[in-house]
């Protein structure tokens, strides 16, 4: 019994370090995917930004010739940061997300724009003809202090082709989401 | 030589006022817990599979599946929105299967099984969180847990029975410590390791603007957000509370009387995430309730201070200082003790 006790804690102990060694790779750039699915490295909220890179998508349904920077501020002295017109889709504001954190790090954040387009064309091709993509650099504590973020540069604009794929078309996009989502 | 070093691992994690004693009569109080617990874990996943399912079938209805995960590879090669009726169904017959029946291996592999599709499904849009990962491990964990039909009835009178649950239960608590863990790990090592355009965990200004940044993200305040702001100074010690508990959380899951302390400070980091970045952890209080709050090892044996000598880092800090100062006195009066009288 003592045996198979023993060989039960080992078994067990060689399986939480086979988690802990895929759990690890990303962080440490050993793969290059984000993660392993169902492994995670549980890096949460541990690297605070000094100063943060927001990405803004703004739709152009009228076809506006000059794309104009996206208005942060609104009336009442409050920032946002995510159009409001597309919080509802999950996905978008999701992937965006990635491309935020990619292209933050990057010198040519047009060029990374250009391995995520797919996705985000996939889901804004029902929405509009067109859009603009928008950098907003900003110091959180001075953009909730001041009120004013550090700079604005322009993208980008972006044309999603008008028909889909068949595999990779939208099933239906007028889901109301969940509030507490 | 593996042995000697396990042991050191071992009396390392334990610290040095380690409890020794585990009676037969505790393993029996402990084996009928863990049981009984095993079974609140189905009930709980049930509240769990129901959102999954929702969540899963809205993203398949919302957006086109963009990446699938390697559990989900099949949809490519059939109509995705059909094979999400099929998962959110099956799902959430097994999941009910194993409220009705959860001694029945079958039905809780088949809930570990399709709690992994269902999730995978739900992050097949080239995007990831997280709030599903604990659970998917802890289905999978419960699929190989002994649940025993007749636990009432023999309550765990033969050694085999209960050992094997608790060693399985053990391994419960290793695995959500070791999440918390890693947690508390990358927290540290960004204090001392930081990026451009980073600051570190430790630096006063961290807290503040992981909260100013969620403000900003939400677009609505939560209910202690213009408090915090308000006095930034509260920042670096509820950082260096969250990254104390987080990084010990699996050191004190090897110290029974810390089951309960760590479980209660981890659903209090929850809840406070949620007052002050607005971020909800529907299910991690739960989790935590069963596998901390709620464990078999725990005990209410012993003071308050005898106790708190368990606590990791300081209790041991506190214990090895009380062992100094008392090691040269007993060397002191053996110096001194004078020479047994003459025959």
């Amino acid at each position: 019994m003592v045996r198979n006790y023993r060989r039960r804690l080992r078994v067990g102990y060689a399986l939480l370090l086979t988690y802990l060694v895929f759990a690890v790779l990303s962080p440490l750039h050993l793969i290059e995917a984000q993660e392993v699915f169902p492994f995670f490295s549980w890096s949460l909220f541990s690297s605070p930004k000094s100063e943060a890179t927001f990405y803004t998508l703004l739709l152009d349904r009228d076809g506006r010739a000059t794309p104009a920077a996206p208005e942060l501020a609104t009336k009442d002295g409050r920032v946002r940061l995510v159009d409001s017109e597309l919080n509802r889709h999950v996905s978008l504001t999701k992937v965006l997300g990635s491309y935020s954190r990619e292209a933050s790090r990057s010198r040519d954040p047009a060029r990374v724009y250009e391995r995520y387009r797919p996705k985000i064309d996939a889901i804004v091709r029902d929405e509009a003809p067109r859009y603009h993509l928008f950098e907003t650099v900003y110091d959180p504590i001075q953009l909730f202090q001041e009120r004013r973020y550090r700079k604005t540069r322009y993208i980008g604009t972006y044309e999603p082709s008008a028909t889909p794929e068949p595999e990779q078309r939208s099933n239906a996009r007028e889901t109301p989401r969940d509030p507490s989502d | 030589m593996i042995r000697r070093i396990e042991r050191q691992l071992r009396h390392l994690l334990q610290g040095p006022a380690r409890s020794t004693t585990f009676s037969a009569a505790c393993q029996r109080d402990a084996y009928l817990q863990a049981q009984w617990l095993a079974r609140a874990f189905y009930i709980a996943s049930l509240a769990v599979a129901f959102r999954l399912v929702r969540e899963s079938y809205v993203a398949v209805f919302e957006s086109p599946l963009t990446e699938p995960l390697w559990p989900v590879f099949w949809m490519r090669w059939v109509e995705p929105l059909a094979a999400a009726r099929v998962i959110v169904l099956a799902l959430v017959v097994s999941a009910m299967a194993c409220v009705v029946a959860p001694a029945s291996r079958l039905a809780r592999v088949a809930f570990a099984v399709l709690f992994v599709e269902a999730v995978a499904l739900r992050f097949s849009f080239g995007y990831f969180y997280h709030h599903y990962h604990i659970w998917l491990w802890l289905a999978a964990a419960f699929a190989v847990f002994p649940v025993e039909t007749k636990w009432r009835r023999h309550q765990g009178m033969r050694p085999a029975h209960r050992h094997r649950s608790l060693t399985a239960f053990f391994y419960l608590q290793l695995l959500v410590g070791l999440f918390y863990s890693l947690s508390g790990l990358w927290k540290l090592v960004r204090g001392f390791v930081t990026p451009p355009g980073y600051m570190s965990t430790f630096a006063p200004d961290a807290l503040p603007a992981l909260v100013t940044e969620r403000w900003l993200l939400n677009g609505y305040e939560t209910p202690l957000q213009p408090f915090f702001i308000g006095h930034f100074w509260l920042g670096l010690p509820s950082q260096l509370f969250v990254v104390y508990v987080e990084l010990f959380t699996l050191v004190a899951v090897f110290r029974p009387a810390m089951h309960r302390p760590f479980g209660v400070a981890l659903m209090t980091f929850h809840f406070m995430v949620w007052l002050l970045m607005g971020i909800q952890f529907q299910f991690q209080p739960m989790m935590l309730a069963l596998v901390f709050v709620f464990s078999p090892f725990a005990s209410n044996a012993g003071s308050l201070l005898r106790n708190l000598r368990q606590l990791p880092l300081f209790g041991d800090l506190a214990v090895l200082l009380h062992q100094l100062v008392q090691r040269p006195r007993r060397g002191w009066k053996g110096s001194h003790r004078p020479d047994p009288a003459p025959r």
